[in-house]
């Protein structure tokens, strides 16, 4: 069942579901979950010499190995970015909900800020914010997928409004507002 | 921090607002800030509380909101996030993720109880569980794979529902890579793609036939397994056709699907037209996947384009050539040294039947998946294609192409025609990987036979000399084991045409050591070179062990297929042989039959291959007790014979001798003493006096002697035929035991009772050395030796021997064969010498009245 396809595989899928094909999109977030994982292993045979892959590098080695270096559009590019970043809040967020089932209630926990550490117990639940992002999604689709791209694809700003075709300003704005509201959902208050 | 948020239900022009209030008061510092909220407050409280919750957020977020992914540690991309890993679905345990299939989820899994930890794929619905259209589709797929039972389609083991109602079924686990990598990476030649190709084919027409169109054929669903075998997969968006196609699935077309699933590269243009889609569909798509198999890409570039503009390209642009497609670094892949070479391969037949699959209109493409494959068999057997009209010089390349493979086992042959070759059309020479190779062997021994005596051919001495030095040249060829095999097995083939058996399976045996490196887990050239070794394995008599290297060969060929028409054809027919060698003519028969119904569907008919199969068949046929059809299939056969090689060819002369003995049961004596006698002349021309095979004649025409009951003659052939015991006829031979059978018969008629009698034990003791417990020959022999027995008037010894053998012929044979009549008829010749009528009496009544069909007329 190795479905491993080649790159113009992937570029037929990416097409497919730019244009809306369910099918096509999930044939392409298993490849892509399927990279991420190669790439994941590699990487931690590398931990040695403390290479560690930040996001965007992620998504842009899943990009070149499942698409290759050639041009192609930025549309598919972009449909890319999108499926990687859904692909790997929907890796975190299982993994975080199966240790929750193994070791009752210890959740995933990540920081929100490289300045803020986790001793300072600012951590983030990531089952509840994918639940909050959820919610988001119900309210405002564009502001949730800028935050999937920017949060869990790890896409700057620029790019972000390329793959969604907005101006860099809205996704300023939308992502500061988005980010306020998803951790006021998480607060323990709310 | 704020106090619990209002109860307000947020909708998304809420969101919106919140969100323009929230900047706003972002953009405000301190007290400007608290007064706009203040004024916020008044006008909308519940809208205020939120906007203030937002900012205390914003600020505990800093200026970043750090992705989780910049620490190794947090993507946990270890397999392990899936909730089906490890869970137990029917009676397998979930292993890992796999892939994904046209929808759902595929996983490896083993069986919880399997103590070989059998692996198995299985596949499930996964996050598509919820939606109905899908579970009918995922439902479609599994009872789709139910319907398909074939070799080369990953089959449905079982199915079920989970704990959670989801349901699942599990598949053959498939460990392959698709089929263009699988090529490529190992550089196979152009020919074994072909072969694996046509593999692909046969799985299609099954499911065509099964009413069952693909319709996402592409090589990441056609899978290589490392033994080489080929396995088609993913039925997920193939479509049941509707049951009215049952009674003709090429011609009706499929109603929309409405779900425009497949992959635009191979699909068709009415699939990307989202028209109708049938089974030539799926022909587009091995079209496709055979362009790619050929020159690397796909035909056309659809890479970049948008649906619109791909739809345009896929409907409009014809593609290319395949040939013209290649390039230097393809023909490497290929295991081409040159560019040249790859394209004069390609060129022609193979351009012409990848063009014709991949037509825009789906009904001027091949009608099926079988015809392609035809046509590809046909282009493998050197026969014209369909895909391309027959001019004459096409037709006459193909032909002069044709007989010089076929010849390549006669040098004689094979040099006449290469000599013939000159100044053939380039067509001609544009010869695939074997052909070109058959060149080679044809020319290396051409050079070998020149230098030892030029022009000296026929039964010289010489060629013997040539073929041993020749086999000592080939010892230098171990570093292209190929070429060594191709090599040996043309010298092998020349010592078994010249009757040395002994050194032809020498020649074949060295041949498959060759190819065991060569191609270490066999393979067509294997196979082809087993089932020439029983050859060999057969005319010195070694039928059992002749048997058994056919049947390794049909394994071999069952795994890798055959390479063509003709190689299918010479392994049934050398089945065939075998079964009538070791007295299984009922079991002979089928081969026969097969054989030439491999041989029929060929156009133009092989008539060399017919004759020889007619005559087969006519004499199993014959044996059966069935001789006025047996005499029918042999004049066919003699017909067809001198169609394809005059009327003096070593084959017609073959097929005389069997005729002859048809003739003679028929009863036209006159008639079949001049076929013998015919046969007779033509062999002891182009076999020589020492020949097998004319010794073979020679006893044939002194069992005929003996049956008209002219005995001296018959005693004279047959000390002839015993004069070559122990040089070129081994006591294995069946002629050896046989002429010693007739000649003690002979002797017995011209009252040389003893000398007689030893003739027949020696005869009896022969076959009993030679041939397994209860075959046929034995009780044969015990039935003669019987008879002589009554002659000399020893009957209690005769009545014994009698008996026990007729008893053992019914056994054997049947109670229809010929040679039942003959025992019978002995037992009632000794009641009547012996004067016990009663007895005898009771033995005529269980005589049947000869085939009145082939009485003479």
């Amino acid at each position: 069942m190795a479905d491993k396809g080649d790159e113009q595989d992937v570029t037929a899928l990416l097409e497919m579901s730019r244009q809306g094909d369910m099918d096509a999109a999930n044939r392409l977030a298993l490849r892509v979950q399927d990279a991420l994982h190669r790439i994941a292993v590699n990487a931690l045979r590398h931990e040695d010499t403390g290479h560690t892959l930040r996001p965007t590098e992620l998504v842009d080695e899943a990009f070149v190995r499942l698409v290759g270096q050639r041009d192609t559009s930025w549309e598919n590019r972009s449909q890319f970015y999108a499926v990687a970043a859904r692909t790997i809040r929907n890796i975190l967020v299982d993994h975080a909900r199966r240790r929750k089932a193994v070791k009752r209630d210890h959740g995933i926990h990540v920081t929100l800020d490289e300045s803020i550490s986790a001793d300072r117990g600012n951590e983030l639940d990531l089952m509840a914010l994918d639940d909050a992002l959820r919610q988001l999604e119900a309210l405002s689709p564009r502001q949730a997928r800028v935050v999937e791209l920017r949060f869990f694809g790890g896409l700057e700003v620029e790019a972000t409004a390329r793959a969604l075709a907005i101006s860099p300003a809205t996704v300023k704005r939308d992502w500061t507002f988005a980010r306020a509201f998803l951790l006021q959902s998480l607060s323990p208050g709310a | 921090m704020p106090g619990r948020l209002p109860h307000d239900q947020l909708t998304p022009a809420r969101l919106a607002e919140m969100q323009a209030a929230f900047e706003r008061a972002l953009a405000l510092e301190g007290t400007d800030r608290e007064r706009y909220l203040g004024h916020l407050a008044e006008s909308d409280g519940a809208l205020a509380s939120r906007v203030r919750a937002l900012l205390a957020a914003h600020e505990r977020t800093g200026s970043g909101f750090v992705s989780p992914l910049g620490h190794r540690t947090a993507l946990p991309l270890d397999g392990t996030t899936d909730r089906w890993i490890g869970a137990r679905v029917g009676a397998y345990v979930i292993s890992r993720l796999v892939g994904a299939g046209g929808m759902g989820t595929v996983y490896e899994a083993t069986r919880a109880d399997d103590q070989y930890r059998h692996r198995v794929a299985i596949k499930l619905l996964g996050q598509h569980a919820g939606n109905e259209a899908t579970i009918q589709r995922f439902r479609q797929e599994r009872q789709i794979l139910a319907t398909l039972n074939h070799p080369n389609i990953a089959s449905l083991l079982d199915g079920g529902v989970t704990d959670d109602g989801q349901p699942w079924f599990a598949m053959e686990y498939i460990e392959g890579e698709p089929i263009t990598r699988w090529c490529d990476a190992r550089r196979m030649p152009l020919a074994a793609r072909l072969q694996l190709f046509q593999q692909v084919c046969s799985a299609v027409q099954y499911a065509h036939q099964s009413l069952v169109v693909h319709r996402d054929l592409k090589p990441g669903n056609i899978l290589v397994t490392a033994a080489g075998a080929v396995k088609l997969l993913d039925f997920g968006i193939a479509k049941l056709m509707p049951e009215a196609l049952a009674a003709d699935p090429d011609d009706t077309p499929l109603t929309r699907t409405g779900v425009r699933a497949y992959t635009p590269e191979y699909a068709s243009p009415e699939q990307v037209r989202g028209d109708p889609v049938g089974t030539r569909s799926d022909v587009y798509a091995l079209g496709v996947v055979l362009f790619e198999l050929l020159a690397g890409r796909r035909p056309l570039e659809l890479h970049g384009k948008s649906a619109a503009e791909a739809e345009r390209v896929v409907t409009e642009v014809t593609p290319q050539r395949p040939s013209a497609a290649l390039d230097g670094p393809r023909a490497a892949v290929l295991g081409e040294r040159s560019l040249a070479r790859a394209r004069q391969q390609v060129e022609g037949d193979l351009d012409a039947v990848v063009l014709m699959a991949l037509r825009k209109e789906p009904e001027r493409r091949y009608g099926s998946a079988q015809d392609l494959a035809d046509d590809l068999s046909s282009h493998a057997g050197g026969r014209p294609v369909a895909a391309r009209p027959e001019g004459f010089r096409y037709r006459f390349g193909k032909l002069v192409r044709r007989r010089r493979v076929e010849a390549a086992a006669l040098v004689l042959i094979a040099v006449a025609i290469v000599a013939g070759m000159v100044g053939v059309s380039r067509q001609a020479r544009a010869a695939e990987r074997e052909r070109a190779l058959a060149m080679e062997v044809t020319d290396f021994l051409t050079t070998m036979l020149g230098a030892a005596n030029p022009g000296s051919f026929g039964r010289d001495v010489k060629v013997r000399e040539v073929l041993d030095s020749a086999s000592k040249r080939a010892d230098a060829l171990a570093g292209r084991p190929g070429f060594e095999a191709e090599i040996r097995q043309v010298i092998a083939g020349t010592w078994l045409a010249l009757g040395e058996f002994d050194a032809a399976e020498g020649q074949y045996r060295r041949a498959l050591e060759a190819l065991a490196r060569e191609e270490p887990g066999g393979g067509q050239a294997t196979a082809t070179a087993l089932s020439r070794l029983s050859m060999a394995l057969e005319f010195t008599g070694e039928y059992a062990a002749a048997d058994t290297v056919l049947r390794a060969a049909t394994a071999m060929y069952d795994r890798f297929g055959y390479a063509s028409a003709d190689a299918q054809t010479d392994h049934f027919d050398s089945r065939g042989r075998i079964q009538v060698r070791l007295g299984n003519m009922a079991a002979a028969r089928p081969f026969f039959e097969r054989a030439v119904d491999v041989q029929r569907r060929i156009s133009p008919p092989n008539d060399s291959s017919l004759a020889n199969l007619y005559a087969n068949l006519g004499m199993v046929t014959s044996e059966l007790g069935r001789n006025a059809e047996a005499e029918t299939l042999l004049v066919a056969a003699v017909a067809a014979a001198r169609r394809a090689h005059g009327d003096v060819h070593p084959l017609v002369a073959a097929i005389l001798s069997p005729l002859a003995s048809v003739q003679e049961r028929a009863g036209r004596m006159a008639q079949a003493d001049t076929t013998f006698l015919a046969a007779l002349e033509m062999r002891r021309t182009l076999l020589g006096e020492e020949h097998p095979d004319f010794a073979w004649t020679m006893f044939n025409y002194a069992d005929h002697l003996l049956v008209v009951k002219r005995y001296a003659e018959a005693a004279l052939w047959c000390r002839r035929v015993l004069a070559l015991r122990g040089r070129t006829l081994q006591d294995a031979h069946p002629a050896v035991s046989t002429a010693m059978s007739v000649l003690g018969r002979a002797l017995g008629q011209m009252d040389s009772l003893p000398e007689g009698e030893r003739w027949l034990r020696e005869s009896l003791a022969v076959r009993r050395a030679e041939y397994p417990p209860g075959h046929f020959l034995i009780s044969s022999a015990e039935s003669i030796l019987g008879d002589h027995l009554t002659l000399a008037g020893k009957f209690q010894q005769a009545e014994t021997l009698l008996l026990t053998s007729e008893r053992a012929l019914v056994v054997a044979r049947g109670e229809q064969a010929p040679i039942i009549q003959d025992a019978r008829g002995r037992i009632v010749r000794l009641y009547e010498k012996w004067g016990k009528p009663d007895e005898a009496a009771k033995w005529r009544a269980r005589l049947t009245p000869p085939d009145t069909a082939a009485a003479p007329g």
